[in-house]
């Protein structure tokens, strides 16, 4: 009796071990296949012609999604013994982005080329996570913009692309400014001070053309990009030597109560550090007058506001001018599997003629200094491009250095943590200042 | 219960009431998916949309590849009830009916693995994933998640009420006792087959967590991975994405309809004794 | 028990052979990974970076952070709010439905259907419900001119919002239970109680809730482990926010594990809710056993 009851179970374990060896088998053709969304690219398990990388990345808007399409096809076709596997996700502000890819990587998984943002690159380079593609850059080096390279750049090797790079400025709801009788600025010295910047969005608010005045496209990830108002006041966020805080200076401490006062005035609740308002959506359904936003956001705007007319203006001015160093570079995780063929990827998406196709499309500001213009970007009205254009020279160097430090992203973590208590919890400019200050001695002075 | 004709008319007035209350997310998901997106957005907010634009629906299908995703999960959902149900009934009726050394013991682990809040197991999950070779495959979605602990409480539950004259019977009998478990136990306990089925598919069918563990390929995103990823797109607005949500959800709805009394059974079964 | 057919061995096999295939699952899946968690509380781990051995300072530090009290009261508030009310309303619902009154099944459906919604939904949906601008609740109130709320952006207001949410979900499901509870009770326990000359409350007290005690103390123990690991709404809705108004423990785990990358502090973190929810567990498991 024992020996059919055993032969019985080796049966159910058998038949178990064959359903998953079928399913697994299922598994591997359809994993690397995508169904209906117009590609066909197959797996490159079976398949010994074709090499497969993996391709992560995220689009904000339409023109850089559809660039990104273009160029995978163009490369493609370059190189008919590649394939690119492209997941294009959501961006970092609105997901973990992040956090799928630092798993995949500490997990030995990593996908092969992946978009970053020049605040984040640093942390990655420097815990030793990406592949070193300084030979990428052997004759080419000049022709990137400087600030940039330094970016992707970590103990004199190169780590990434820089792919591009963006502003931010003031888009404005032009039915409400007509309506008030305002012309914004189209000069770029003539660019609103901070009282008249506050000024407009209340009036907004009091004529009871909108809710809120302003809208603004920060969120943790990218509390970076309040930094601007400091250099805007002559704050910053380090010492001249990168080595502490810098925020318990009076300017620093007026920037704050400026940004608290901003927010508690004339923005949604929602749209904090941490608020799960969609600040676009804000802009784009007429509930708040204006949105700081980038570049890249035309397209959007062009689609989506129907009911509305509108136009950019200059970020606002104080002390000086200043805008944000934005955009993204493209690098490589250091165990990708497919490591010659992803540098080749990143190697054409560097090629100036590559690179002019993204920014036309996608509007941005080119990671090189050398492309021949004219630039044809595809947008309606060329001259706000032009605007932004002229903005990212308002980019101060100290900011450009700031962000691109390695331990920025702590250092872009603790600006959150500030900024959101100083929003939603009423916390004081100077205890805000002092809590931030601490932490970031800790981290510059290196923790 | 005999009782007065207006108290059950209160009663009844009750719970409508209550019920209206409680049916107000789902309109409110289905008037918005219905809408124009400007008129999600817009000043004026109504109930009723002005246009009923069943068209979104299929803007939303085009968005994103739902289909697609409803078929991965249907994969996920089916073969993992066949497999779940199966040995959750094996390993049930091994706990009820079978005194073994370290019944107790193997018991208690079962019942702590759900104070394990999967988050901080996410990452040596993954790790785990990643030596197997299972990550974005079916198997990987399948098998790591047949062992639920719910199951098999409501399975070793279920099973306690199986006379053991039966099971004695049949070992007299001289029955093998895998075959005592599918010739016997088996075909008299289809009440609780039924309702794992059913609570299978649903945990199978909502998972959010393993999916986004095991899964970063996109065809092979479940949907509630979709759902939750389809958010932070910059071409999804509400409107499409309560089209999405809508979606998600009608499988699930038609079959708890369908089988509502097995669902309250089984939830029943399991909160009856300790 | 007969003597002669439990000496042969295949019987004694048998019951492990059959809990094999889950213990192995569980083993590889969950108590593996609870063991390496425990193991990385001791380091000091970030995700991308080497890990280095810090004995208890994580744990010290813990204790130290003001961010981990905070998001253990609210995982208390948030618990204290959604379970004697889930219950009860359960209760009460389940009551009421105890009785031949039209629609029974359509009722039964209506106030469960929410509870096989999946978490993913049920977050999206009421997070629209309660957007400032759009949603559904801020247009009721200004039909009847009240300025909007910012329902999920208020301090005091979101974690209640939360639970609101919450409630939705789980009235159903204490609802279903007590229900088939309550069915269970015999006909003759009310018969006497009313020889007896008892009232309506009192049948109540001395019949129903007595008999109902092995419900009530297997709802209590779900709903409690449930509450405290409660994540998914939090995260979909509020993201722990405003502030940390709304950050209960899993969520904080989940932040300094993915958003701050710090592995061996939120493996801490971790252990520490798996420790007290166990003993939490065993000691409402006991109480229930004990009042027999």
């Amino acid at each position: 009796m024992a020996g059919s009851f055993v032969r019985k179970m080796m049966t159910g374990v058998v038949t178990f071990a064959m359903a998953g060896a079928l399913l697994a088998g299922c598994a591997q053709e359809r994993s690397g296949g995508t169904p209906s969304s117009g590609s066909t690219n197959q797996s490159a398990g079976a398949n010994k012609e074709k090499e497969t990388i993996e391709f992560v990345y995220w689009a904000g808007a339409g023109g850089e999604e559809e660039a990104f399409r273009d160029l995978v096809a163009k490369f493609e076709a370059e190189h008919p013994d590649i394939k690119v596997n492209a997941q294009q996700v959501p961006s970092p502000s609105s997901s973990d982005y992040y956090t799928k890819i630092q798993t995949r990587i500490a997990g030995n998984d990593a996908p092969d080329v992946f978009r970053i943002q020049y605040q984040k690159i640093g942390e990655f380079a420097s815990k030793k996570a990406l592949l070193d593609v300084t030979d990428l850059f052997a004759e080419d080096k000049e022709n990137f913009n400087q600030s940039l390279l330094t970016a992707v750049s970590f103990e004199d090797k190169i780590y990434g692309l820089p792919h591009h790079t963006d502003t931010l400025a003031v888009f404005y709801n032009k039915t409400y400014m007509d309506q008030l009788g305002v012309e914004p600025p189209s000069k770029l010295e003539d660019a609103w001070t901070w009282g008249e910047f506050l000024e407009v969005a209340k009036m907004i608010q009091d004529k009871g053309l909108a809710q809120y005045g302003l809208a603004f496209n920060w969120k943790e990830s990218s509390a970076y990009r309040s930094l601007p108002f400091f250099f805007q006041n002559g704050a910053s966020l380090a010492t001249d030597d990168f080595t502490k805080g810098n925020v318990e200076t009076e300017e620093a401490i007026q920037t704050l109560a400026f940004l608290q006062n901003m927010f508690q005035t004339v923005m949604s609740p929602g749209n904090s550090m941490k608020g799960t308002e969609d600040f676009n959506l804000l802009f784009t359904s007429g509930t708040a007058g204006m949105l700081i936003n980038g570049n890249w956001m035309i397209p959007r705007w062009e689609q989506e506001m129907a009911d509305y007319e509108w136009g950019v203006t200059y970020m606002p001015q104080n002390k000086s001018m200043a805008s944000d160093m934005g955009g993204n570079a493209l690098a490589i995780p250091k165990n990708s599997k497919h490591a010659e063929a992803a540098k080749k990827f990143l190697a054409f998406m560097g090629e100036p003629e590559n690179m002019k196709l993204f920014v036309e499309k996608g509007l941005f500001l080119p990671g090189r200094t050398d492309i021949e213009g004219p630039f044809e970007y595809n947008v309606k009205d060329p001259a706000m491009m032009d605007l932004f254009i002229e903005q990212s020279t308002t980019v101060p160097e100290k900011l450009a250095q700031t962000v691109t430090m390695s331990e920025f992203s702590k250092a872009n973590q603790a600006l959150a943590e500030a900024l959101e208590m100083l929003f939603t919890q009423g916390v004081t400019p100077e205890d805000a200042a002092k809590t931030l200050n601490a932490k970031l001695d800790e981290i510059f002075g290196g923790k | 219960m005999k009782a007065a004709p207006y108290k059950t008319g209160f009663i009844f007035i009750l719970l409508a009431a209550a019920a209206a209350v409680f049916l107000i997310p789902f309109v409110w998901m289905l008037s918005t998916a219905l809408k124009t997106p400007a008129e999600a957005v817009g000043r004026d907010i109504h109930i009723i949309p002005k246009q009923w634009m069943w068209s979104n629906f299929t803007d939303a299908l085009n968005a994103a590849p739902f289909m697609g995703y409803v078929a991965n999960t249907l994969i996920v959902a089916v073969f993992a009830v066949v497999l779940t149900v199966f040995i959750n009934c094996l390993a049930g009726y091994a706990f009820a009916k079978y005194d073994f050394k370290g019944r107790e013991l193997c018991f208690a682990m079962v019942l702590s693995t759900l104070m394990i809040p999967t988050q901080i197991v996410m990452v040596p999950n993954f790790y785990i994933l990643k030596e197997l070779g299972w990550l974005n495959t079916y198997v990987g979605l399948i098998v790591p998640r047949a062992a639920e602990a719910f199951g098999l409480f409501l399975a070793r539950q279920y099973m306690t009420n199986i006379p053991n004259e039966l099971l004695e019977a049949a070992r007299i009998d001289g029955s093998g006792e895998f075959s005592i478990f599918t010739k016997i136990v088996l075909p008299n306990v289809k009440p609780l087959i039924a309702v794992l089925v059913i609570f299978t598919f649903m945990w199978r069918w909502n998972d959010l967590i393993w999916p986004l563990i095991a899964i970063s390929e996109k065809s092979m995103y479940t949907v509630q991975l979709g759902l939750a990823m389809a958010k932070g797109e910059h071409f999804i607005d509400w409107t499409t994405l309560m089209c999405l949500t809508l979606l998600s959800i009608i499988p699930i709805l038609i079959v708890f309809l369908l089988f509502q009394r097995y669902f309250v059974q089984g939830m029943t079964t399991s909160g009856m004794k300790e | 028990m007969s003597g002669h057919w439990y000496q042969k061995r295949s019987i004694k096999i048998a019951p492990y052979l059959f809990i094999a295939p889950n213990m192995i699952l569980f083993l590889t899946f969950m108590i593996i990974p609870i063991f390496f968690t425990f193991y990385i509380s001791f380091f000091d781990w970030e995700i991308l970076g080497g890990a280095q051995f810090k004995g208890f300072g994580n744990y010290a530090e813990m204790f130290a952070d003001d961010v981990f009290w905070i998001s253990l009261w609210n995982t208390v508030y948030y618990t204290i709010g959604t379970v004697p009310l889930s219950m009860v309303l359960g209760l009460a619902g389940a009551i009421l439905l105890n009785r031949k009154i039209p629609l029974r099944a359509f009722f039964r459906g209506v106030f469960f259907a929410p509870v096989v919604v999946s978490l993913v939904a049920t977050g999206l949906i009421w997070a629209w419900l309660y957007n400032p601008n759009f949603g559904l609740f801020n247009h009721l109130l200004s039909m009847v001119g009240i300025e909007p709320i910012g329902w999920l952006t208020s301090k005091t207001l979101a974690m209640p919002a939360v639970i609101i949410t919450t409630l939705w979900v789980r009235i159903g499901y204490c609802l279903v239970i007590y229900l088939a509870g309550l069915q269970a009770i015999p006909e003759s326990l009310y018969e006497a109680a009313v020889i007896d000359g008892a009232n309506s409350w009192q049948k109540f007290w001395y019949v129903t809730l007595p008999m109902l005690k092995p419900t009530t103390v297997f709802v209590l123990v779900i709903s409690v482990i449930y509450g405290f690991m409660v994540f998914d709404l939090v995260y979909t809705m509020t993201n722990g926010g405003p502030g940390h108004a709304t950050t209960v423990l899993v969520q904080y785990i989940f932040r300094k594990a993915f958003v701050e990358g710090e592995m061996g502090y939120a493996s801490a973190l971790g252990t520490f809710l798996f420790i007290i929810m166990m003993i939490f567990t065993l000691i409402q498991l006991k109480l229930g056993r004990e009042r027999s």
